[in-house]
């Protein structure tokens, strides 16, 4: 089966002087990932490239076998979809509106326009936040969300989106660990119905493990290991956090 | 023990200096209009006074300087639709939100710039002199250089919209006009508001003010009554442009918790 992302020797230099890579990397269809690392390793970066919001200045991104660089928009949209771990939303719209802003790659702008201004009619919006726990909350107001609504209506949005691959950017490091096992659960759980595959990063290694099939550990800009879940002791992730710049 | 000296430092110096400007100017003001104020100009000052506390209040003339009121708001109003869309459209291509591209910025600002160069009594003139006396040169006159000031206002607010939401949208899959409505308008749009709102009474005022090259409107009313000296007619339309202000004010405070709520 095609892979649903395959990183091929990919590079980034970055302004500041950082540098990603190269990495090779293959996620294929259903995995769920986790992308450990100290700050600064390059996860974000690695995530950003996935999703292809960034070209790498080397190697290539492949996406379910295509050039990531030669999709259009639309079909892009459709293979995979990027949540960050902040501002993702609009703060002065409605929930029903950032939720349905997932469908954006779908619709054209006139309908766009419409589902913004005249009251429609938006099932997808409401069984996406059904699915999440926020279903009253769909005509609140974005702003009035906790930290951790946030991040819901954020995962909503993606599964109204439909991704193959879900690229999720440290979705629970403002959470508190009650929170961020729930948010994770709900992440996995997502992904395993609809068939996703998921690419996560994560600070903290104890919740990679008890979440995720497959751990990948990155440190300054490199990939250091790659393993399954049930092969990785803590040994090899104490060396990734505490040697090397802390 | 005696209290340390404290050298004056950079911030109070200049403090002072302004202070000192501010002081000379005002003191200057006073010498030149000091011939000016003594005798004839105090009488003037009661006259406009007491046309102040009793204005003419007949029915007739309270209708006339009704329709006054609704020419002059007529005129802001056709003039603020022109300049608004004009203005909104100058603002997205100054601001690069839908297509950036430095020439085509530059060039925008650049004509916006040269809008604002004239007031809109210099632009009146120039309409009046290309199209004769007529509405549509006062309209144009205020709607031109309003278009330049919501232009670049508005692009400004525009461009510096948080990206974030923005580029989370185009993850999603969002064409750039989706992103102009979900991600960029949401965040503007209470100020931007706001400020169209303040621009409408501006736009009352001028219309008032343009009346007077003989347009109609509340402007036109009071030149009339101040040529025959009659302080309690001139009165009158003066108060109808606050009245109009006040309302135009109210109205914009309105829209803007409707739309921050």
């Amino acid at each position: 089966m095609e892979p649903v992302l395959r990183l091929e020797q990919a590079e980034l230099r970055r302004s500041e002087g950082f540098r990603l890579g190269p990495v090779d990397l293959v996620v294929r269809p259903g995995e769920r990932v986790a992308l450990v690392g100290p700050s600064g390793a390059g996860k974000s970066t690695l995530l950003s490239l996935a999703s292809g919001a960034l070209g790498p200045d080397r190697g290539t991104v492949w996406l379910d076998g295509r050039r990531a660089d030669r999709l259009g928009r639309r079909e892009r949209a459709r293979l995979v979809g990027l949540m960050h771990q902040r501002h993702d939303l609009v703060e002065q719209l409605r929930v029903r509106h950032n939720v349905q802003a997932g469908l954006l790659g779908r619709w054209s702008s006139l309908k766009a326009l419409l589902a913004l201004v005249g009251p429609v009619e938006a099932p997808e919006a409401r069984r996406a936040l059904r699915r999440v726990g926020l279903e009253h909350a769909l005509e609140r107001r974005t702003s009035e969300l906790s930290g951790g609504e946030h991040q819901r209506v954020a995962l909503a949005r993606l599964l109204v989106q439909d991704p193959t691959l879900m690229l999720v950017d440290e979705p629970v490091a403002s959470l508190d660990p009650v929170r961020s096992r729930e948010l994770l659960a709900l992440l996995a759980g997502i992904a395993a119905e609809g068939g996703r595959a998921l690419l996560c990063s994560l600070h903290q290694p104890e919740l990679a493990l008890r979440h995720f099939d497959r751990i990948v550990a990155m440190r300054e800009g490199r990939i250091v290991a790659d393993r399954a879940s049930p092969d990785v002791e803590q040994a090899d992730l104490d060396e990734v956090y505490l040697s090397g710049r802390g | 023990m005696p209290a340390p000296f404290r050298r004056p430092g950079g911030r109070t110096i200049a403090g002072l200096l302004a202070a000192a400007a501010v002081g000379v100017a005002l003191l200057r003001l006073g010498a030149d209009a000091g011939p000016a104020g003594a005798g004839g100009g105090a009488q003037a000052l009661e006259r406009l006074v007491r046309g102040a506390l009793a204005p003419e209040r007949s029915p007739a003339y309270l209708l006339t300087v009704a329709a006054d009121a609704a020419v002059t708001a007529a005129y802001a109003v056709a003039a603020m639709s022109l300049a608004t869309v004009a203005g909104l459209v100058a603002a997205v291509i100054a601001s690069g939100v839908l297509l950036d591209r430095a020439w085509l910025r530059a060039g925008c600002r650049i004509v916006l710039a040269l809008t604002r160069s004239a007031h809109e009594l210099v632009w009146a003139l120039l309409f009046v002199a290309a199209m004769g006396l007529s509405p549509a040169a006062g309209v144009l006159a205020i709607a031109v250089p309003y278009a330049g000031v919501i232009g670049r206002v508005l692009g400004d607010r525009l461009r510096d919209v948080d990206p974030a939401p923005v580029r989370a949208l185009a993850a999603a899959g969002a064409s750039p006009l989706s992103r102009l409505f979900y991600g960029v308008v949401p965040q503007v749009a209470p100020d931007a508001l706001g400020y169209l709102a303040y621009r409408l009474e501006c736009a009352l005022r001028s219309a008032a003010v343009l009346s007077f090259v003989g347009l109609g409107g509340l402007g036109f009313r009071i030149e009339l009554a101040l040529r025959d000296l009659d302080y309690a007619r001139a009165w009158t339309p003066i108060y109808a442009t606050l009245l109009l202000v006040v309302l135009v004010d109210w109205l914009g405070a309105r829209t803007r918790r409707r739309f921050a709520r």
